[in-house]
Order: structure tokens, then C-alpha cells, then sequence
């Protein structure tokens, strides 16, 4: 073995990951190297004075428990594929259906297209009037068993008008009734928004990179971001409310969570993939029109701060 | 410091709504979570900020806790993550351009002049801790988040691994450049064995 070699075993050595054969290999090539031995007391001194706890001021649990109290109790949450599949399904079918998707905004600090900031997906058509019966289909929509995308995906493209879309805590609340009801399994939303054909005028690539944000690869941990998100998309639900989804993109996945919430996944997009299909834009972008949509404004400096 | 099974009884507790649990939790961590957040940032007031921020937060995303860790893991790296997010931000109040570390830019051999480290009276031991930690400020945001996990929150290899979702390997030898360039640091900035000729420094310090 070679000193370098030698010395990564030194680094593993102290940190109690050789077995013993492997450690009485390196105590040997020790005795007879002054070199490595030397390393060896250098990263042992560096490694005590760092691990060294330190006094924590007082009154730090005082001050933590203060703060816990005013939150709310930490509750167990609900299945939370289960009321994932739900949205996801009702998502795809907005981004399928396509009626609204002029309400469907992608800000896009770093890329802006025309509009001071933004991706619109699509300019929308007149809305339709009929809403009261679209918020009926929402609810209906997300009951689980009737929420499968593919069933919404194919009855909901005659339909024309049919936004399923319910805010978190509408489509939690239509899911939670029925826990014991086995999860829709995400992936379902798929073939949904692959194969069916899509009356809409979006551009379809733009759509499916959209709707691959919704498809869970992986539940992620909520901590694991908590800076301002690369892009937020916000959709308008049919209660009136609003779904932020918050994205993050990551060397090689995209990070998604919606906000407000601990819900996050890993999607099946590659930000590769996300960033080839939207539009390239001119040059760094101006901060949106407030008028525009409110939300976006605090997340528009982070893509160029990133 | 609580077992796995422990960590766990508290934490159902509090999931059943006995805030006050929480305590137990924070008494348990707060010298590990607030030396993690020291350590990464380099001074007691954010520290302070930061560690009190890691804890509301574990608070909070405690139902998303799965159990398939141990929580004092989760919350270490939930910590660096914090202070991650912090000292970007702060960089980005600075206008200084964000770095991004450049793992390969240590040099191929370290060669450490002789009783450098090891010093033998209590002022020298003292000044190595004082060195230390002024030289983890140099340090990539990388490095420094795998070596306080592993020096400071104790986690194994296969816990760093999980934590920070990478091979086993690349923790292997993460570490090992980690504390290679720290060295590396100590002896150019010289606060490390200054009555060495320089001649030896220079070629330490390569």
C-alpha cells in the first residue's frame, strides 16, 4: 500500500471504521514510517480539538420550549402518499384539461420570457362559467378510489371545464375520511398525462415537464430545503384558494414541496430536462409585475442569487 | 445521550401532545447541535440563532421523522443544512461569488513537519482547539459539513452515508481530504508551529 493509501486507513482508523486486522495492518506500516505516523498525530489532534463540546448559553432550552409552546402540537400526519396521490391526480387533470392553465405561471428568475419574469403556458381561453359544478367535481374527484388520474384523465377531457383542483386542505380533507383505503399509486398519474389526447393549446412539452414534477420518485424529507425555492409554481384550486408547489432543482433531481406543508418528493424530471423544455429566455430577468401574480415575488432574486 | 428506543418513547409522547416532552429532547442535543452549528459558522450568536431554529424545526417536522435513522442524526443534519442555508445567504449579503468547492484542489501528499501537532502544554493545546476552528472557516461548505458530522455529531460512516445520501466511499475519503486540507490550512496560515523554519512550512504547507 501506498503512504496515501495509508492514510485514508489513518483518517478511517480514527474514526473507528477498520477492523481489527485492518488496524493492526496500520499500526505496523506506522512503526516504521515517521511520515504517516506524523499524519496519524496530526489528524488525531485536529479531531480531538474539534470534537470538543462547547457550553451552551444559558437559558437555550428556556428559550427553545418558549417558542415550542406557542406552536401548534405536532400532530401524526395523514398517509401522506394517499393524500399526494389525490393531488396529483387532480393536478393532471387541470394540466390536461387545460381550461384555466392560463392561471398556471412558472416564474423563472433566471429565464424570463416576455413577461417580466414569467413562463405563461398559455394564454387562457375564455373561462367557462359553469365553476359551481367544478367545484362539485373537485370533491368528488378527490375521493379516494374514485381519484385515480387515469379515470379523471379520460372522463375529463370531454368535459372541458373540469378543474379538479382543491387546495391542501380541501384535498386532505376529502382524502382523510377513509384512511384504510389503500393509496392510489402515484405513478398512475402517468399514462394520464402521456397518452391522452390534450385539448388543450399549451405546448405539450412544457405540460409534461409540469405534470413530472407531480410524479413521485421518492418522498423526500421537508427539512432537506428551506431556502427560498429555484421556482415555485402556483395554481389556482377551484375553492379559490391557491397550491404553491416549491421547486428546487439539485445536480441531478428535482426537489418538489408544497408549500406551507412537509409534503415533499423527489420528482421523475431531471432539471435538465425541465430547464431544456422551457423556453429560453433573453436575459436575466426584471422582478415580475407585482399585478401579476403576488406570490411569486419573493422567489424571484433566488435563481440569480443561486 | 438517548438510545434509538428512547428517542423514540419521547417522540411518541410528544406526538400524542405532551409538548413539554420536547424538553427532554433539547436537554439530550443541545451541546452537540449547538457545537455543530458553532463549528459551521464560526461564532456563538448565529450559532446560538441557528441552533434554536434547528430545534423548532425538528419540532415541527417531527410527524415527517420516520424512525429509520436515529432522530439525533436526523437533527444533526437538519442542522448543517441550516447553517448551510445561512452562510449562503450570508455570502450573498457580502456579494463575495459563491465558491463551489473544489474537492480536487488539495494537494496529492501531505507532509506534516515534525511535532507540529503536538503540542504539549495546555496553552498549546489551546491554541491548536483556537487554530482548528478558525481554519473549519476556510474549509469548503462540504468538507466542513462531513467532519463536524462525523467529529462533532459522532455519526458513523453508514449514518453520514444515509444522511447525506452518498456512497459509503465518498464518505470514506470526504473525510479523509477533509482533515487533509485542514491540516493543510493550519500549517500555511502558520498558526500552527510558528518557530518551524519556513523553509519546512512551505513545503508542509503544499
Amino acid at each position: 500500500m501506498k503512504c496515501d493509501e495509508i492514510r485514508e486507513k489513518i483518517s478511517c482508523m480514527l474514526d473507528n471504521e477498520l477492523n481489527a486486522e485492518e488496524s493492526a495492518l496500520i499500526e505496523e506500516h506506522l512503526a516504521s514510517c515517521p511520515e504517516c505516523m506524523r499524519v496519524f498525530e496530526a489528524f488525531t489532534a485536529v479531531s480531538l480539538a474539534m470534537g470538543e463540546l462547547e457550553d451552551v448559553p444559558d437559558g437555550f432550552t428556556k428559550s427553545v420550549m418558549r417558542k415550542v409552546r406557542k406552536l401548534t402540537p405536532a400532530k401524526k400526519r395523514k398517509p401522506r402518499i394517499l393524500y399526494f396521490a389525490g393531488l396529483a391526480a387532480c393536478l393532471a387533470v387541470v394540466l390536461l384539461t387545460g381550461n384555466r392553465l392560463g392561471h398556471l405561471e412558472l416564474p423563472n428568475a433566471g429565464r424570463s420570457s416576455d413577461t417580466a419574469g414569467y413562463v405563461r403556458l398559455k394564454t387562457p381561453e375564455p373561462a367557462v362559467n359553469d365553476s359551481a359544478i367544478t367545484a362539485d367535481t373537485a370533491v368528488e374527484g378527490s375521493t379516494p378510489g374514485e381519484s385515480e388520474a387515469g379515470d379523471n384523465g379520460t372522463v375529463l377531457p370531454d368535459e372541458q371545464d373540469g378543474i379538479m383542483l382543491a387546495t391542501e386542505d380541501a384535498a386532505t380533507a376529502a382524502v382523510t375520511p377513509t384512511p384504510a383505503v389503500t393509496p392510489t399509486p402515484v405513478p398512475t398519474a402517468t399514462p394520464a398525462v402521456t397518452a391522452t389526447p390534450v385539448p388543450t393549446t399549451a405546448p405539450l412539452p412544457e405540460l409534461t415537464a409540469l405534470s413530472d414534477l407531480l410524479i413521485v420518485t421518492e418522498t423526500a424529507d421537508a427539512a432537506l430545503h428551506t431556502d427560498e425555492p429555484d421556482y415555485t409554481v402556483t395554481v389556482p384550486a377551484a375553492d379559490g384558494g391557491k397550491i404553491h408547489l416549491m421547486i428546487w432543482l439539485e445536480d441531478a433531481r428535482i426537489y418538489c414541496k408544497i408549500a406551507g406543508t412537509d409534503t415533499a418528493w423527489y420528482t421523475i424530471g431531471s432539471p435538465a430536462k425541465l430547464m431544456e423544455l422551457l423556453p429560453a429566455a433573453p436575459e436575466p430577468s426584471v422582478a415580475p409585475s407585482p399585478a401579476v401574480t403576488p406570490v411569486v415575488s419573493d422567489t424571484t432574486a433566488l435563481a440569480n442569487a443561486a | 445521550m438517548l438510545t434509538h428506543d428512547e428517542e423514540m418513547q419521547v417522540i411518541e409522547q410528544i406526538l400524542a401532545g405532551d409538548k413539554d416532552a420536547f424538553e427532554i429532547l433539547v436537554e439530550d442535543q443541545k451541546k452537540v447541535v449547538f457545537t455543530l452549528a458553532l463549528r459551521m459558522l464560526g461564532n456563538e450568536e448565529d450559532a446560538y440563532d441557528i441552533s434554536q431554529e434547528a430545534f423548532l424545526k425538528a419540532y415541527t417536522n417531527l410527524p415527517g421523522f420516520r424512525g429509520d435513522c436515529k432522530f439525533s442524526s436526523w437533527l444533526y443534519k437538519l442542522t448543517t443544512n441550516l447553517c448551510l442555508d445561512f452562510i449562503r445567504k450570508r455570502n450573498r449579503h457580502k456579494t463575495v461569488p459563491l465558491v463551489y468547492e473544489d474537492e480536487d484542489g488539495d494537494s496529492e501528499y501531505l507532509e506534516i513537519p515534525d511535532e507540529t501537532f503536538s503540542p504539549e502544554t495546555q496553552t498549546e493545546q489551546k491554541q491548536l482547539r483556537e487554530s482548528v476552528r478558525s481554519g473549519l472557516d476556510q474549509l469548503p461548505e462540504q468538507q466542513r459539513e462531513i467532519l463536524v458530522l462525523r467529529e462533532i455529531g459522532g455519526l458513523r460512516y453508514d449514518e453520514i452515508s444515509q444522511q447525506l445520501n452518498i456512497e459509503e466511499g465518498t464518505v470514506k475519503s470526504r473525510i479523509f481530504r477533509a482533515r487533509k486540507k485542514l491540516c493543510e490550512i493550519l500549517l500555511k496560515d502558520g498558526n500552527i508551529s510558528s518557530e518551524l523554519p519556513s523553509k519546512q512550512m512551505e513545503r508542509g504547507g503544499r
